[in-house]
């Protein structure tokens, strides 16, 4: 009797136990479904009704010239940026509640965790895919931001012009800071955060998933949209587009002003998770002084996130509305106020550099202690002084206006706030210097830029110290000095704590190693090129060379030529890095656990993490640096899945991970899974056991999937149950034959839900036979059953294919 | 190999860097203003202080990373379980702390003298645009170049043109600079000491003719100055907002 009933297209086909693993086949189409196509053209169909209202609206009511382009561009990106959020998929599952979609389930995971690599490129809600996708992301606009300086340095090689024209100069520095502050490490800043804060705290993921996700798409429309700025003329102003010239500047000012409100936004969003997470979701036992430092930088640079982000966002409202509704906020004529911009948008941007530099801090904090060995020295006076430097960086805003014309009397106590912000920093790096002192250092990629740091960081803190004093700020404002000094706190500070923190996490992000000595080469490529290139800059401001020019006096030239020369070595030094880390994710050995022996609890669980991170709540029970402290313990985590066997580390001096865990493993007897339906019957399947057995004892568990039958039409449940009972009974007594233990079971969940279960109980196998249909008849390969198994276990998979005779005309 | 005798190699280390310092050659430009001069000794005493903070640093980084690095057979090793010395935080808190603010005092205390508007002092309009400065001397003549009376206190009251951009008046060989704001009058003030030309360079980015918008600063004798002056054409010169 056939009972046909297609397959509910609302459910991912992974099953839907009301949690429902995700990974499962896509439903619907793609045009409908979230998705980049869906994406593609919700975005634009927004933004062309949004021109197309603007400029009805002003048809109405009688303007001369009705379509304006500042007008399309203002309306246009808006609605173009927020449809390219909602086609992605961002909004789906609130619109699903709001619209009351029946099947809608609340606690909908399907959109969780990394099952493939496609799940990279979609919505998700796992904290460790948007901390990739976030460091993907960024470092492509961290290519970008370099290739605009390789063009700026291209031109000052020499004087004169060599290959932009003024206005084009004036553009490619302007978008190289934009796109390296706002695309690059504010953001690269909030996805290591992402990936690594959850598992520090002992959490599963962050407090609000969807809002996760919904940071990280915001970020991309704000980076398009400044690239396209291009497209039309360039924004010209410098990042900081100072009214009036952004006022009186280019089609490409709106770009950057609206692109600066999602950029903006993607920050604060993120923030409101770092806050909320860090204060309510750390593990039991873990109080503020037990939280690593990494946690502590975030929970300041968030609090400096939400107060200080509305103000850029405000100052670029300001100037789009001068521009385009032709108010005179900073219009003398009109009873404006110049300087009143420089005030609001340094409100922000002067807590901005703090954004980004104190999370590096707390990298910093991370590296040395474990690379060393040691306990932080002076630990609460780091927490201290990361929460000083926060709160006093809302007090120096104006010294970036000591010549701005502002109230004379305002620049002595900004003079006073900024000398004092000094001590917290200088007491940073002295605890470092004696943390790693009397340590057993270790020179890993990490190490080496976090010393490289030091250095560096403590040439641009000095450098900062002589613009803090007003007389030298006089003098060398808006000259390379100042050029120099923000390169080495942004390069030679935050990009080497980026560096220092993708190596150190690289291998619990990708599960794999790196190469150290691609990471050796490319930090002393790096490090020699980096001041090669900057610190001439020293030299040139003092002597009067402005900054922002494309021209500079001719007695420069020679100096400018070898600044140029370092800076596209440091240009190439990147692509040393970028080939590491490609190659090593594709092919890198396995990487343990545990390869650095750190005590923090994102080093208790597998690298990569298991989807959910922890099997049970940790609980903390000590300090996270308590290195050298015989018996001394973070935390107690409870690990359900024992690690797979991995691959012989490296380098052996840094990656034994547990030893006596391997030889468990090693000495248990082998478990092998097998999981077939329709072909569990068949030669070849016994064949590949008894091949895997060899000589040795082995148990062997065998599943027979009954959900998911490929195309959805299931003829007779009752009788293909019984048919799959009688032909697991037909293995089961070959393999007893053979002499091989054996048990099964027919089960009614789908194969990849079956292969989880096994994996996930109490008693794991150690390998993994797949059999299946040939493809042309497979449904289970048609949802790459075998490569999501290899992906999510990590166990070796061997995938037998039989052709089993077709028994009815609609088989699998 | 106490941390206490590195501290000490450590200031040495700063010592003979900051006699270096001394001995090495100007790295600014002439100093042509008492207010350079000024600058230039602040400046000077940043450097040795920095010297001293770059050799602590540097020497401990390298003593550490050569006397503790991890040897074959330390894999499992950890260090010394220090987790801090109350004595050493506090001082390395107060010491600086003392330093930066008898910096900012020594800072103020040249910024007020640099910044002082004795009577009699010569006043001169400066008018930016994009991209020329116009000078109007105190007789109402004005002139595309800046001419000025050596050893006279200068005050430059300077500004944009109302709908123009923001310029900055910089002179290095003086060390002084400030904004020229449409809608304002800023003020900085220099008193020339040497005779000579030397540069006007705007530094704040005012479109595509920015890196071209400079003029000649001339300091000449008194006499000079005055007969320049009087030859001037007296333009009615808009000086922009109040």
């Amino acid at each position: 009797m056939a009972v046909a009933h297609a397959t509910d297209v609302s459910h991912a086909p992974g099953g839907d136990h009301g949690h429902g693993h995700g990974g499962g086949a896509p439903t619907g189409s793609i045009w409908l479904r979230g998705s980049w196509v869906r994406a593609i053209w919700v975005s634009l169909l927004f933004a062309c009704v949004a021109i197309g209202i603007a400029t009805l609206i002003r048809a109405a009511l009688g303007f001369g010239e009705v379509y304006s382009s500042e007008v399309a561009a203002t309306f246009g990106l808006t609605f173009w940026a927020i449809g390219f959020t909602v086609g992605i998929g961002c909004f789906d599952y609130w619109w699903g509640y709001l619209i009351g979609r029946h099947d809608w389930v609340e606690e909908d995971h399907s959109a969780h965790g990394a099952y493939s690599w496609r799940d990279y490129f979609k919505v998700n809600t796992d904290h460790k895919v948007i901390g990739i996708q976030y460091l993907v992301l960024t470092f492509i606009f961290f290519l970008i931001g370099g290739a605009l300086a390789e063009g700026v340095r291209a031109e000052l090689a020499q004087p004169g012009t060599q290959i932009a024209s003024p206005g084009l100069y004036n553009g490619l520095f302007s978008a190289h800071a934009t796109i390296m502050i706002f695309l690059f490490i504010i953001p690269s800043f909030a996805g290591l955060g992402n990936f690594v804060v959850p598992l520090m705290l002992g959490a599963q993921d962050m407090a609000f998933p969807r809002l996760n996700a919904l940071s990280f798409w915001l970020l991309m429309p704000a980076g398009i949209m400044f690239i396209a700025s291009f497209m039309v003329t360039p924004f010209d102003a410098g990042w900081t587009n100072y009214a009036p010239l952004s006022v009186q500047g280019p089609l490409g000012v709106t770009f950057f002003a609206i692109g600066v409100q999602f950029a903006g936004a993607s920050s604060i969003a993120t923030a409101v998770n770092f806050l909320v997470t860090i204060v309510t979701m750390r593990a039991p036992g873990m109080s503020f002084w037990r939280m690593p430092l990494l946690v502590w930088a975030q929970l300041a640079t968030s609090s400096l996130v939400v107060l200080g982000t509305p103000f850029i966002a405000g100052s670029q409202f300001m100037v789009l509305y001068d521009r385009v509704m032709h108010t005179g906020f900073f219009e003398p004529t009109k009873g404006g106020d110049v300087v009143l911009y420089q005030h609001i948008f340094w409100f922000y941007s002067h807590p901005a550099v703090y954004i980004m530099m104190l999370p590096g801090f707390g990298i910093i904090s991370e590296v040395l202690s474990v690379h060393s060995r040691k306990p932080i020295f002076g630990y609460k006076l780091i927490a201290f002084s990361t929460v000083a430097i926060g709160v006093l960086g809302f007090t120096v805003w104006a010294h970036h206006m000591f010549v701005s014309g502002m109230s004379p009397w305002l620049r002595i106590p900004m003079m006073a706030t900024t000398m004092l912000i000094a001590v917290p920093t200088g007491i940073k790096i002295f605890s470092w210097l004696a943390t790693i002192w009397r340590g057993v250092i270790h020179l890993t990629a990490a190490m080496l830029f976090a010393l490289g740091f030091m250095f560096t960081f403590v040439i641009g803190g000095l450098s900062g110290i002589f613009l803090a004093v007003l007389p030298v700020d006089i003098n060398t404002s808006d000259t390379y000095f100042v050029v120099a000094h923000i390169h080495y706190v942004l390069f030679g500070g935050s990009v080497f704590t980026i560096y220092a923190g993708l190596y150190h996490w690289f291998p619990k992000m990708t599960g794999r190693m790196y190469d150290e000595r691609l990471g050796r080469l490319h930090f002393w490529l790096t490090f020699v090129s980096f001041n090669v290139t900057f610190l001439p800059m020293h030299w040139l401001g003092l002597q009067g060379m402005p900054r922002r020019v494309a021209d500079y006096e001719p007695r420069f030239g020679d100096l400018n030529m070898i600044i140029s020369i370092g800076g596209f070595v440091l240009g190439a030094s990147t692509l040393v890095f970028m080939y590491n880390v490609i190659s090593s994710w594709a092919r890198g050995p396995l990487a343990p656990a545990n390869p650095w022996r750190a005590l923090s609890l994102e080093w208790q669980v597998s690298s990569p993490p298991p989807i959910f991170n922890f099997d049970e709540t940790p609980q903390v029970v000590g300090g996270p640096y308590e290195y050298g402290v015989p018996g001394a313990r973070h935390a107690i985590v409870t690990v359900h899945t024992p690690e797979p066997e991995v691959a012989v580390p490296v380098t052996a001096t840094l990656t034994r991970g547990a030893p006596e865990r391997r030889e468990a493993i090693l000495s248990s007897m082998k478990h092998i899974l097998v999981v077939a339906n329709q072909t569990v019957a068949g030669e070849a399947v016994i064949a590949a056991i008894r091949r895997r057995a060899g000589t040795e004892p082995v148990h062997v568990t065998v599943v027979v999937p009954q959900g998911d039958s490929g195309d959805g039409w299931v003829i007779d449940e009752a009788a293909a149950r019984a048919a799959a009972e009688s032909r697991l009974a037909q293995l089961l007594a070959a393999l007893r034959d053979a002499g091989i233990a054996a048990e099964g079971e027919v089960v009614s969940s789908d194969p990849y839900e079956a292969v989880l279960d096994q994996v996930e109980s109490g008693r794991p196998p150690s390998e993994i036979i797949i059999s299946t249909l040939p493809r042309t008849r497979s449904g289970w390969l048609r949802k790459d059953l075998v490569e999501r198994v290899r992906d999510r276990t990590r166990l070796p998979v061997e995938h037998v294919v039989v052709n089993v005779p077709d028994p009815e005309a609609s088989g699998r | 190999m106490s941390a206490f005798k590195v501290g000490i190699v450590s200031l040495v280390v700063g010592a003979i860097g900051s006699v270096l310092i001394w001995v090495t050659p100007s790295w600014f430009p002439t100093d042509a203003a008492v207010q350079a001069e000024r600058q230039d000794h602040l400046y000077l005493a940043l450097m040795i202080l920095s010297s001293f903070i770059m050799a602590i640093v540097t020497v401990f980084l390298i003593v550490s990373v050569w006397k503790f690095r991890a040897r074959p057979g330390d894999e499992d090793r950890d260090g010394d379980p220090i987790h801090g010395d109350t004595k050493l935080e506090i001082a390395w808190t107060l010491i600086p702390t003392v330093i930066v603010v008898a910096f900012a005092f020594a800072a103020g205390i040249v910024l007020v003298k640099n910044e002082e508007r004795p009577a009699g002092r010569l006043i001169v309009k400066v008018t930016a645009q994009q991209f020329a400065w116009t000078f109007t001397y105190p007789n109402g003549g004005t002139a595309h170049e800046l001419v000025l009376p050596i050893d006279k206190p200068t005050q430059f009251d300077i500004t944009s043109r109302p709908t123009d951009v923001i310029h900055s008046f910089y002179v290095p060989e003086f060390r002084v600079k400030s904004d020229a704001v449409p809608g304002l009058i800023t003020h900085t003030y220099a008193t020339p000491t040497k005779t000579g030309t030397f540069r006007l360079i705007c530094t704040e980015l005012c479109g595509i003719g920015h890196s071209q918008m400079r003029s000649i600063v001339r300091v000449v004798s008194q006499e000079e100055y005055d007969i320049y002056v009087k030859s001037l054409p007296k333009e009615p010169q808009q000086q922009g907002g109040a």
